[in-house]
């Protein structure tokens, strides 16, 4: 099979950061279009279908899934677009909300168990944020059997923010909670972490 | 028994698997197939109306003749039977 060797990249650069202010508006016109006629749909969904297939593999492993949760968000994202509103993020964190959620629903269906992807450089994420450290060593190994201990909604949160480095905002429109809430959930998690490391 | 799958480096698709993967416009006749049973939905409401409009109009037919007796049985007269003595 062709793979790409060079992941690291793809899975850092999903975050509203790096969309300005202006390309967000254009981005919107572009769907007030799509919303009277669904063909205008079209340059957004090349603009984000690999972001979006490679969300879903990283959680799902597996071509074919990926495939159909891939086809089946964009579905579902134009069926909501006559009631979907601008809120200020880029329509791409709209489709990270559904895929999620999409991701969720096939592994509560599917009798298959859920994967985590991540790269050698959450670590270095993980001790920049993790600023109650104190000398605490981040290491892959207590990382990974850590991993086994957090529930499918801490490990959602972890993904979001320590392993594609989203911005709160986004992490917290993703999960539909606040701001405020996704900083604190994610400070209780590193430090639970960290308790589940220590022994 | 470990939870999760866990995939460190994990390679990811290439580009141009991704890209065989993307269709749209299977996308839009996907959507225009989920928009159908909703106008076959409409259609069956429309018909289930109908019916129910005709089932009162029965019903008010029914009513107006039974206002009228036209359900009343007629009483039979019953004649006398007449025996016939052969004698």
């Amino acid at each position: 099979m062709d793979y790409e060797t060079n992941h690291h990249q793809t899975s850092r650069h999903l975050s509203t950061s790096t969309q300005s202010a202006e390309a967000i508006k254009r981005e919107w016109l572009q769907l007030q279009k799509a919303q009277k006629d669904p063909r205008h749909f079209g340059p957004i969904y090349e603009r984000y279908f690999r972001d979006i297939y490679l969300f879903v593999f990283k959680r799902v492993s597996e071509q074919e899934s990926t495939q159909d949760i891939t086809q089946q968000v964009f579905i579902k994202a134009m069926n909501y677009l006559p009631r979907y509103k601008f809120q200020g993020l880029p329509f791409s964190s709209f489709l990270f909300r559904v895929a999620t959620n999409e991701v969720n629903l096939h592994f509560r269906s599917a009798n298959s168990q859920r994967s985590i992807s991540l790269d050698d450089n959450v670590l270095i994420t993980l001790k920049n944020e993790d600023q109650e450290c104190d000398g605490f060593e981040w290491k892959m190994e207590s990382l990974l059997d850590c991993l086994n201990e957090l529930s499918e909604a801490e490990v959602e949160l972890l993904e979001l923010r320590f392993f594609e480095e989203r911005p709160f905002k986004e992490v917290a429109y993703i999960l539909n909670i606040t701001e405020n809430n996704a900083k604190v959930r994610s400070y209780r998690l590193l430090e639970k972490m960290r308790k589940i490391i220590h022994g | 028994m470990k939870r999760y799958n866990i995939k460190v480096n994990q390679p990811l698709p290439s580009d141009k698997e991704i890209e065989s993967a993307k269709n749209f416009n299977a996308l839009l006749k996907d959507v225009e197939e989920l928009h159908h049973p909703q106008k076959m939905a409409t259609k069956r409401h429309k018909n289930q109306r109908l019916v129910r409009i005709l089932v009162v109009i029965i019903a008010v037919g029914l009513a107006l003749m039974a206002s009228f007796g036209l359900f009343d049985k007629k009483e039979e007269t019953k004649k006398p039977t007449q025996t016939v003595n052969p004698k």
